[in-house]
């Protein structure tokens, strides 16, 4: 539990120092995490009298308060009214950017016991990063010099948060950067593929062109003749049976050309860096209904 | 009733018209249609003689290559598709991209034949062709 004021104000200073020494160490070297900021609250009680304490930080998300620590129950007084950044007086501070003490609160018919409210921003560079509030359920718990006090800590704090904040955003950027360096190099990737079988399809086109017609010829002119010598010696019928089986081997070949769909590459002689495309892997899938 | 005769002379003979700028290419055609059907053939080596040519005369059947000086073989098909309506095509092609076998069939032209082809199944092709065009006149 947070210890009581002390009266001795040379002994009280000492005390001041050291908890501002203790949580700046702390601060610089914890984690910005829930833990750390319970740990800085409770710090906090060895200097200030209070029996709750709240930590808020504007969330990076909405730009609006959200708890992220607390000691005892959440602190917080109307929290029915809304403003810009949020519900209750909280909110009233991070919109107006300075501390408040109320010294003097009445106990409320919902249970409320609040009786003392000290509310402190935590500002760097003009930026809000968050509000501390405490309570006291005894009238005039808080001082100026309190105030004060908390007014240090929540800048040292802020500038930690700020750092993390600033990670986070580093993080989160060369996050994007990976995603969109990643896409690009499918762009690459893909502009690439598309390129090689633009050049492919291109020249099997003219390939095809200029191989099959004069193909056409020869094996038309192959089969013509063994249509109508079909009386000739068996050595002619033979050769001109050669002919149209090489003819339609070529056929065979050009056709695949027609039908290249994708690249599909692989390596010629194995140890070698020559590169042959599959003919078979590479040709569009037959449409079969 | 008209019985698939492969082969077979057909008679009346009928009218064909052949445009491929490769000479060679249109011979063959032409003497193994003339020998195995009996077609009276006729031939144009470019797109603007062919289209000449059906302007004055009738055919039956006009085959043609894709790739020509002058009119190129789509062009052609797609004039003689207006001065025409009722010629049969044929279309043979040493190469034809995607693009233009849609073009085709957006023509109502089923029949494709790539380069090099088999003579055999050609005038199987042709035959049918023919005998189908016949059939339509008589119930016209």
């Amino acid at each position: 539990m947070p210890r009581r004021k002390k009266v001795d104000t040379s002994s009280h200073l000492e005390k001041e120092l050291a908890l501002l020494y203790e949580i700046s160490t702390l601060v610089q070297l914890s984690p910005s995490n829930k833990e750390t900021f319970e740990k800085v609250l409770h710090l906090i009680g060895k200097v200030i009298d209070f029996r709750s304490a709240s930590l808020f930080l504007v969330s990076l998300e909405t730009g609006k308060l959200h708890e992220v620590a607390k000691v005892g129950r959440s602190v917080e007084l109307i929290g029915f009214v809304e403003f810009d950044m949020g519900m209750g007086f909280s909110a009233w501070v991070a919109k107006e950017k300075r501390p408040i003490v109320l010294n003097n609160l009445r106990k409320d018919h919902n249970g409320n016991h609040i009786r003392s409210f000290m509310s402190v921003p935590m500002i760097f560079k003009d930026e809000l990063i968050g509000v501390i509030n405490f309570a006291n359920d005894q009238p005039g718990a808080f001082s100026e010099r309190d105030m004060q006090i908390v007014g240090i800590i929540a800048a040292e704090t802020a500038v930690t948060i700020e750092r993390m904040i600033y990670e986070y955003r580093l993080e989160k950027k060369n996050d994007e950067l990976v995603e969109i360096n990643r896409k690009l190099k499918r762009a690459q990737y893909k502009l690439i593929e598309l390129e090689k079988k633009q050049t492919a399809t291109e020249m099997a086109a003219t390939l095809n062109h200029e191989i099959n017609n004069p193909l056409a010829i020869i094996a038309g002119n192959a089969q013509f003749l063994l249509m109508t010598m079909k009386n000739s010696s068996p050595a002619i019928i033979k050769r001109l049976k050669a002919i149209d089986k090489e003819a339609s081997a070529i056929a065979n070949i050009t056709e695949k050309f027609r039908q290249l769909d994708s690249l599909i590459v692989e390596d010629y002689v194995n140890g070698d860096s020559s590169k042959i495309i599959n003919l078979e892997k590479s040709v569009k899938a037959e449409k079969v209904c | 009733m008209y019985k698939k005769a492969q082969y077979s002379r057909l008679e009346p003979p009928k009218k064909v018209l052949i445009v491929d700028d490769e000479k060679l290419s249109r011979d063959v055609i032409s003497k193994t249609l003339h020998r195995y059907l009996g077609c009276e053939v006729y031939t144009a080596s470019n797109g603007d003689d062919a289209f000449s040519f059906l302007r004055s005369n009738d055919f039956d059947l006009m085959i043609a290559d894709l790739v020509m000086p002058g009119i190129p073989g789509l062009e052609l098909i797609r004039r003689v598709r207006f001065t025409n309506p009722d010629l049969f095509v044929i279309v043979v092609t040493g190469n034809a991209n995607d693009n233009d076998i849609v073009e085709i069939k957006k023509m109502g032209i089923s029949q494709i034949v790539y380069k090099p082809f088999k003579i055999t199944s050609f005038l199987e092709m042709v035959a049918d062709a023919l005998i189908e065009k016949e059939r339509q006149n008589s119930f016209a």
